[in-house]
């Protein structure tokens, strides 16, 4: 019986073929909006298969003072989408001689997402604080889809605090909070899914700008996690450490 | 027909272990494995070992399928059970011999089982005899396939970890206490935190001495350094 | 045995006009005749001994030996014919492994002692020869105490606090009968069986035997071991000085 498949099978460097596992952010993104900005908190791990390509990766990546976007997905589409866009911003931003809405921003990352949808794999939440609405968040998950949110996860990270999350929003929530929410929802994430880990990373944009703020395990402030103890690993009868 | 080999493949690992890591030191063998279980990229479950202890002076840690150990671990015990029978305990050399038979008999018939064993332990007619005593450690593949080292790292822990472990254990010429094993292994399980998406912070090192034979060990927890991400890590 | 030789006795396939299966019957005259085994369950443990029947000078020392472990937990001591004890205790090992191939628990000691009542049932419906020894199961956990069963050559399976078989079963019994069990710990009854194995000895009969004990219990964790040599010796002097002492009263 063959054992691999054949695109595997290509992959053999020895002979001129090298492997072709996406680089991607197989993620954990979480924002939050509370009165007066938005809060989005993510992780730090890239990653190619089961490799850990880079622990201290930065996923927010500011567009403007008032905007951030977050990636996840393939690290080079999702790279080269924040460039163009964040370009195309700037270029608008000039021509009209006044910031763009968030909510605008939105709809320039949307174009790229649904008119190469077959060709890239890409997903991002913008975020950001514009003075005609305050504090906003978008969703645009793969294949051009645009959804506001009060709150929202992505990445493959979201599947495990999508409940917690919908179970903490409340109406004129706080900055502290939110930010409280946001982190212990990246820590629930970063807990459970293998493919997020490290540092938690948190930005808060409101009026004021955007500031950012770094969580590390070895440190204190880093969510913590409790999972209910654990029983015997092997059957009873067997010698083992008690726990 | 393509479908269905790639179905049979993608099923059969479904609750994984990573890397273990075992060492000699002067008078023994020290193994180290994390605690968690993986379900495809997920931690799945937390706070289960990947060592079992098969007499005083026999210990197996594994990575790989837990569906396939906890079958195996059941074949182990039986046969220490068996080998009872003729009032003997089972050794490492022979029960190296016996899994690696087992493990190549099952890839022959293409149905191999999804672990990689490592077999550590101190034979009793070597137990307290200085002069002779060599601390055991035997390697297994899912392929079969077997060999005796003095260290070794297995899984994504082989790419990533044998060149530091082998350095470290060669910096001491080979001569080195269980203190300074127990260290070079807790470097590499930081070093797998770093880079295996499947590694876990609680680990677990296991031990056989030619003196107190079999330890188990107690879990423990390894946070690392991350002032590296004080740095700016934007990818522009 | 009255009724030998009228023609019943020759296969454990007919019944006698009497409703008896004399080929059970012998196999049971097997056991009686070998040396005595004594079975006591304590508060704490169970403890079995046995008077074994040393054959020639030339074995070496603990040659056949009496006492076995079907698995960790669940001891087995046979009485009787010696091959055929050794085989039962083959079958009851076999079953114990294969129990926890199926179950991945140890197997119990009733259901050990079942099973091998089971196997040995079929064997008195004529197909072929009884098995002419009998066989104690003992264990020892928290939950249960000690437990302690004795199957026959007839299937028949019971559980007991004390009991015992062979050639000097009578008088084994009537000692055992005075004793407080459930005030005994281990260490209690591993003196009091020595010395009633060598109180009921015939002293002008019993001359080539040698003391095998196994015990379960709290002290050794609910694992059945062989008792240490030097536990049995020091337990063989008490019962030596006991019965001294008893002789100089009366």
């Amino acid at each position: 019986m063959d054992t691999m498949r054949d695109d595997q099978k290509e992959a053999i460097p020895a002979l001129g073929f090298y492997p072709h596992v996406d680089i991607s952010t197989g993620t954990t993104l979480i924002a939050m909006e509370y009165n007066g900005g938005v809060v989005v908190g993510t992780d730090s791990r890239t990653s190619a298969g089961s490799f850990i390509t880079s622990r201290a990766t930065n996923k927010i990546t500011p567009i403007t003072d008032t905007m951030v976007v977050c990636r996840s997905g393939s690290a080079a589409d999702t790279q080269c989408i924040a460039d163009i866009a964040k370009y195309h911003i700037e270029v608008y931003t000039m021509l009209e001689n006044e910031p763009l809405t968030i909510y605008r921003a939105s709809q320039i990352f949307r174009q790229f997402l649904y008119n190469y949808r077959d060709s890239l794999s890409a997903s991002v939440l913008v975020a950001g604080w514009d003075a005609k609405e305050g504090g906003q968040l978008y969703a645009l998950p793969i294949g051009g889809f645009v959804t506001r949110q009060r709150s929202t996860a992505s990445g493959s990270g979201s599947t495990f605090v999508q409940g917690f999350l919908d179970s903490q929003w409340r109406p004129n929530l706080t900055l502290n909070e939110c930010k409280a929410i946001v982190k212990q929802a990246v820590g629930l994430a970063v807990f459970r899914d293998g493919s997020s880990g490290g540092v938690v990373r948190l930005a808060t944009i409101d009026a004021n700008g955007t500031s950012m703020e770094l969580y590390r395990p070895d440190k204190p402030g880093f969510p913590v996690v409790k999972p209910p103890s654990a029983h015997l690993s092997f059957p009873p009868h067997v010698e083992q450490t008690p726990v | 027909m393509m479908h269905h080999d790639e179905l049979q493949r993608t099923l059969n690992p479904t609750c994984t272990g990573t890397s273990v890591i075992a060492m000699q030191y002067k008078t023994g063998v020290v193994v180290m494995t994390d605690r968690v279980v993986s379900y495809g990229k997920t931690a799945r479950y937390k706070n289960v070992s990947r060592q079992y202890k098969v007499n005083d002076n026999v210990l197996v840690a594994f990575g790989g399928d837990h569906a396939d150990f906890q079958w195996l671990q059941n074949v182990i015990e039986r046969q220490a059970l068996f080998w009872k029978r003729f009032d003997q305990e089972i050794g490492p050399k022979a029960l190296h011999g016996y899994l690696t038979s087992l493990l190549y008999a099952r890839r022959c018939k293409m149905n191999p089982l999804w672990n990689t064993l490592i077999v550590a332990g101190i034979e009793e007619e070597e137990k307290n005899n200085k002069e002779t005593s060599t601390p055991f450690i035997g390697v297994i593949t899912q392929k079969g396939c077997a060999y005796q080292v003095k260290h070794v790292a297995t899984g994504i822990g082989a790419m990533l970890l044998n060149q530091a472990v082998e350095d470290s254990w060669r910096k001491k010429g080979g001569d080195i206490t269980r203190a300074e094993a127990e260290a070079v292994l807790k470097k590499a399980l930081e070093l797998t935190i770093y880079h295996d998406c499947t590694a876990d912070n609680d680990f677990e090192i296991g031990s056989v001495d030619s003196e107190d034979g079999v330890n188990l060990g107690k879990e423990e927890t390894i946070i690392g350094d991350w002032s590296i991400a004080e740095t700016n890590c934007q990818y522009e | 045995m009255s009724s030998i030789g009228t023609g019943y006795d020759l296969a454990a396939s007919t019944f006698s006009p009497d409703g008896r299966i004399f080929q059970i019957e012998y196999a049971q005259k097997a056991v009686d005749n070998g040396g005595t085994m004594v079975a006591l369950r304590g508060k704490n443990g169970v403890v079995i001994a046995v008077d074994k029947v040393i054959t020639s000078k030339l074995y070496i020392d603990d040659a056949n030996p009496r006492m076995f472990n079907c698995n960790d937990n669940v001891g087995m001591a046979i009485a009787g014919v010696y091959p055929d004890g050794f085989a039962l205790k083959d079958y009851a090992c076999g079953e114990a492994i294969k129990w926890l191939k199926e179950y991945r628990e140890p197997m119990s000691v009733q259901k050990l002692a079942t099973s091998v009542a089971e196997y040995i049932h079929i064997f008195t419906l004529g197909i072929s020869r009884p098995f002419g020894a009998s066989a104690f199961f003992s264990a020892w956990d928290k939950k249960k105490g000690g437990r302690l069963f004795l199957v026959e050559p007839s299937g028949l399976n019971y559980e007991y606090k004390a009991w015992a078989v062979g050639k000097h079963r009578q008088a084994a019994k009537a000692e055992i009968e005075k004793l407080k069990l459930d005030q005994l710990d281990v260490q209690d009854l591993v003196r009091e069986a020595a010395r009633i194995i060598i109180a009921i000895r015939d002293e002008n009969k019993d001359k080539d035997v040698q003391i095998e004990m196994g015990w379960v219990g709290e002290n050794t964790n609910g694992k059945h071991e062989v008792v240490p040599d030097d536990v049995l010796s020091a337990a063989e002097d008490w019962a030596n000085a006991k019965l001294e002492e008893d002789d100089m009263e009366e």
